[in-house]
């Protein structure tokens, strides 16, 4: 049943074709499959097969820049980072953590308000194609863009946010950029009102693909919509929910020009998300088997998530 | 994607697959794996220079990381100069210095290194040891350096293993800014800045009594954070580490003082809590906020760009025993080439001979002049600020002469001194952990550097 | 057609509702659109006005001063960072079109041995994050002495499984018939591929050609890491620089940011509709 994959569908429908060129008598040279894939196979060789097995080979070793040896030192670059008296390894888990908080706090946001908002826009009325085009422009901006500007606007001092907070009757400046909790509700705020339109937009495509006899079903059994949302929108959902999702972990898990930009991993590395500790260490310090190893743990944990998310959803549907 | 991708896969071309991934990334690796070593990279030793260039027309690479208000400045100079010879042409790269010491090295272990550079002082050591700039002791013989030249600490702040690795272009000890306006408003004579501690503390509370936070402690960057708790703690008359260099002395008494010191700031309401070196900074340019510890070369130049603000430097206050301050100085190196042209070398040290002899014009950005004829120099008595910065001179401290020095001090002590700030740990909490890690660091810094030489 | 039946599934919904879903909706456009009229506004300020309390929308102080130390700046040559971002975006973008689209044809279209390992391959690597490539690459980059160049941004991350996978998925079901009748023209499997499938193609193609163009705009670490001269810069390294060169300058520091916003507002403006057509797609299976 798990191998009846498309793959296996595909393939079994692919004679059909061949026996089309075989009939018409064009059968294609041997080479010209090859040909056609030589361009993305030679880029795809150096630059993603090639190092996935060379950063693991450099993960071995102790590959310092500017050492004349690099010696194998075999899994030390990854045990160290179990070793609880490791100053490496001590910094390497702060990282992970400030990820991993990042992950937890943003994920939900951005897979839930980014729903509700293509609901909104999923309706006919005048302008829908402006706002959409509204919530996703701050997007196309770019991390640095964003960051400069709500560096300002969150400034504790002259920002713009404390000072309409305080109009507001709060008298007391909130550290947005320099003190917990604030250092966080400002990257994952400041993340949301960047990426949310992104979100939205995928989902608004989800939900003009479910099939409108549905609805028309629900109406006829008196369901509420809140019922209707629950059977109908969600299970019509589920395979962009959970690209959505998919996407939105990884996305956050790579977190780097937010805090890059906005707290500096401020307070005391609080923010000092792993993969900008993942470069500091290995193009910073260059302690690139370091680094390496790092990547290869984070990423081992990254892919471990995938999947289960991925069943979690395949389990979803088989109920 | 993955939701689509997953459906896609067979187990067993998917286990093929994976097999031949590895197999054809191996090769791949072999072929891409050839990551050179600095080491390796050829003779450091430099040809002769004479302090004049001569030669056919040359463009030089010129790497620093000035890339705030002195910018400008070091461009004027290299107008300056290039006018006087016009066989020679310098492109300058400001790249900023957080960035800097990532890209100057990585350039020279590929090939791409500029011919010369501005390094920190505390970063010459470690780039020594690196490899990745060479031996001026040639040099410095041509421009005719003399350790009288020089304070002390800035004289031999470029040696390293015994050799002499960098020119000294300035010296920036961190001083004491202040607002004139706000202090007349406490009642305070804003001619008179308080240089001790018992005179510093009243005008705090004299400030206070006015509802002015008078000096708002940087408590989250860590530049802004470190520096001050240095000054203190040498003015404690502690040390940050060892002779050797190989255990830190966070804990120390001098080094509790320090940071009791910082800590009183803010419990006794003469600073905000969490704020940052850029919160500072716009209270101080807004009248909320009376002094300032920093450096001139950040400063003078920000300071005046603001019209509107009255303002004026002083060298640190004497809050513990001695005077003390921390500096930083900008010194010139040259990047290690595979090979060196003796032409560029020649016109790179006829610019450093030149620059050092007129660093009048580069004061003006804020930094004082290292040499000290220089500084006695009529034009440099001109520029108001520069000369009270300069009164701290003799009370200048740097980091010790550590290769990696800059990475113990900025990604372990200076974390901890926030951590106290922000009031995540207890100072003793903090500076234990710290030290132990600095330990640490220490460790591998020293089997790194002095294991490659 | 969609929009319109899912729409009125719903008559009885009242004028009320829909008023309510104005408010909303217009509350949410300030929230976006208000930060990047800050952002103009104060680009416009002097320093001193920029930081004034309380503020004011309209710049009581007037002054392009911003932009001109910002343009008078050796050190900031913020046009030339987009130039640079433009063009890498673009080379970038061809070849992922170029490459995923041979690659997927014959995926999709054709018998060969190896097929399904080279397939397998490709979609293994969609669950590997991109992160790991960090390192090696920085290192192979550098030995083929890309560093500081267009080249290190243009192809490290040109190969582009996902688009391979994609529109292999969208090659599948073109139906055999029109392929068969280039056959009989006498084209070859070239022709056929340039001349039937990739007209074809063209919605998957755009969606692909928007999401590497938004992904290279974006791209922040790497170019952070690659690139040294100055001038060599995109846009978002760039302007990271802006934050420590200007401090607390803030009109030069918006002036920076809206150089870099506003052509890129007006282009997104103009093909809004295809870059949202082109993002939504992205979520739907092939």
């Amino acid at each position: 049943m798990a191998t009846d994959t498309l793959v296996d569908r595909r393939s079994r429908r692919a004679p059909g074709a061949a026996s089309v060129a075989r009939r018409t008598g064009v059968r294609p040279g041997r080479l010209t499959p090859y040909l056609f894939l030589a361009p993305f196979l030679l880029v795809f060789g150096v630059f993603v097969l090639a190092p996935a097995v060379y950063g693991l080979w450099i993960s071995l070793h102790n590959w310092d820049f500017f050492l004349p040896t690099r010696p194998w030192v075999g899994a030390a670059n990854y045990l160290n980072l179990f070793d609880p008296d490791n100053l490496l390894a001590e910094q390497f888990w702060e990282s992970m953590l400030a990820t991993g908080k990042f992950v937890l706090f943003s994920v939900p946001l951005l897979v839930i308000l980014p729903l509700g908002l293509a609901l909104l826009l999923n309706r006919n009325f005048r302008g829908r194609t402006a706002f959409r085009a509204i919530y996703f422009a701050p997007y196309v901006l770019g991390v640095s863009v964003i960051g400069l500007l709500w560096q300002f606007l969150l400034s504790s001092n002259v920002g713009l946010v404390n000072y309409y907070l305080s109009k507001l009757g709060l008298d007391q400046a909130i550290p947005w950029l320099t003190a917990l909790p604030w250092v966080w509700i400002s990257l994952v705020g400041v993340t949301v009102w960047w990426t949310m339109g992104f979100n939205s937009v995928v989902y608004l495509a989800g939900l003009q693909g479910i099939d409108t006899a549905l609805y028309d079903a629900a109406k006829v059994d008196g369901a509420s919509r809140w019922r209707e949302f629950v059977h109908v929108t969600l299970p019509g959902l589920r395979p962009v929910l959970l690209f959505v999702v998919t996407m939105t972990i990884l996305a956050s898990a790579n977190m780097f020009g937010q805090s890059y930009l906005l707290t500096a991993g401020n307070p005391s590395n609080e923010t000092r998300t792993a993969i900008m500790f993942i470069a500091q260490v290995g193009l910073e310090q260059f302690r690139i088997g370091s680094a390496a190893a790092m990547s290869y743990l984070l990423a081992l944990l990254l892919i471990v998530i995938s999947a289960a998310n991925f069943v979690f959803f395949r389990t979803k549907e088989g109920d | 994607m993955s939701s689509s991708t997953g459906k896609v896969l067979s187990r067993r071309s998917l286990l093929r697959g994976l097999g031949a991934a590895s197999l054809g990334a191996g090769l791949g690796g072999l072929a891409a794996g050839c990551g050179r070593s600095v080491a390796a990279l050829g003779a450091p030793e430099l040809p002769p220079a004479t302090g004049t260039y001569q030669g056919p027309p040359v463009t030089l690479r010129f790497w620093n990381g000035l890339t705030g208000g002195d910018g400008p400045y070091m461009r004027k100079l290299l107008t300056r100069f290039q006018a006087l010879n016009p066989n020679v042409t310098i492109q300058m790269y400001a790249i900023p210095w957080s960035n800097f010491y990532q890209k100057f090295p990585a350039s020279v272990a590929s090939g791409l290194a500029p011919d010369f550079g501005l390094m920190h002082n505390f970063q010459v050591a470690t780039n020594a040891a690196r490899g990745v700039i060479v031996p001026v002791d040639s040099v410095a013989d041509a421009v005719g350096l003399s350790q009288q030249e020089y304070p002390a600490t800035v004289w031999e702040s470029g040696l390293y293993q015994g050799r002499r690795y960098s020119i000294p272009l300035d010296i920036w000890p961190d001083s004491l800014f202040y607002n004139r306006r706000v202090l007349a408003k406490a009642g305070l004579d804003p001619d008179r800045p308080p240089q001790d501690a018992a005179s510093y503390q009243a005008a705090l509370e004299a400030l206070r009594s006015k509802n002015i936070a008078g000096h708002w402690l940087a408590s989250v960057d860590p530049q802004g954070v470190g520096r001050p708790f240095d000054s203190l703690l040498w003015q404690h008359g502690g040390t940050h580490y060892d002779a050797e260099g190989t255990t830190a002395n966070f804990t120390s008494a001098e080094a509790k003082a320090a940071l009791e010191w910082q800590v009183s700031l803010l419990d006794q309401g003469f600073s905000p809590r969490d704020a940052s070196g850029s919160d500072a900074n716009v209270a101080f340019k807004n009248d909320k906020n009376a002094f300032l510890w920093g450096g001139p070369g950040a400063l003078i130049n920000d300071l005046s760009k603001v019209k509107s603000l009255d303002w004026g430097v002083a060298p640190l206050p004497r809050i513990g025993p001695h005077r003390a301050a921390f500096a930083g100085s900008h010194q010139f190196v040259i990047a290690r080439q595979k090979r060196f042209d003796p032409d560029r070398v020649a016109a790179s040290v006829a610019f450093i001979s030149w620059l050092t002899r007129n660093a009048v014009g580069w004061a003006e950005a804020g930094p004082i002049p290292a040499r000290r004829s220089v500084r006695q120099s009529e034009a440099f008595q001109q520029l108001a600020p520069q000369t009270r910065v300069a009164r701290g001179v003799d009370f200048i401290r740097f980091y010790p002469l550590i290769p990696g020095i800059a990475d113990v001090q900025l990604t372990i002590l200076y974390p901890a001194v926030s951590d106290v700030l922000l009031q995540n740990s207890t100072p003793e909490r903090a500076m234990e952990a710290a030290v132990a890690q600095a330990g640490e660091l220490l460790q591998e810094n020293r089997q790194k550097y002095e294991g490659s030489r | 057609m969609v929009a319109i039946a899912t729409a009125s599934r719903r008559p009885g919904q009242g004028v009320a509702a829909n008023l309510l879903l104005y408010a909303l909706l217009l509350i949410l456009s300030v929230i976006f659109i208000a930060p990047l009229l800050w952002m103009l506004s104060t680009s416009f300020k002097t320093a001193e006005g920029a930081t004034a309390l309380p503020p004011r929308w309209i710049p009581a102080d007037f002054s392009v001063e911003g932009y001109t130390s910002l343009f008078a700046d050796a050190q900031a040559p913020v046009l030339r960072w987009l130039v640079n971002s433009v063009v890498v975006a673009v080379a970038h973008t061809v070849l992922v079109l170029v490459t995923a689209a041979a690659a997927a044809y014959p995926l999709a279209r054709m018998r060969f041995r190896g097929k399904y390992v080279i397939f397998a391959l490709i979609v293994a690597t969609l669950f590997v994050p991109g992160f790991v490539f960090l390192m090696p690459n920085y290192l192979i980059v550098e030995s083929l002495g890309w560093l500081d160049s267009k080249w290190a941004l243009i192809v490290p991350g040109a190969a582009s499984a996902f688009g391979v996978f994609f529109l292999r998925q969208f090659f599948v079901s073109i139906p055999a018939e029109l392929e068969e009748a280039g056959l009989i023209d006498g084209a070859n499997r070239f022709q056929i591929f340039v001349r039937i499938v990739l007209p074809l193609a063209k919605a998957p193609l755009a969606t692909l050609a928007i999401l590497s163009l938004l992904g290279s705009w974006n791209d922040f670490l790497w170019p952070l890491y690659v690139l040294f001269n100055p001038e060599n810069l995109t846009l978002p390294a760039g302007l990271a620089t802006l934050k420590g060169a200007y401090a607390t300058d803030y009109p030069a520091i918006m002036a920076g940011a809206a150089l870099a916003s506003v052509p890129v507002l007006i282009a997104f403006a103009l093909v809004q509709r295809y870059v949202i057509a082109g993002v939504a797609r992205s979520g739907l299976k092939g």
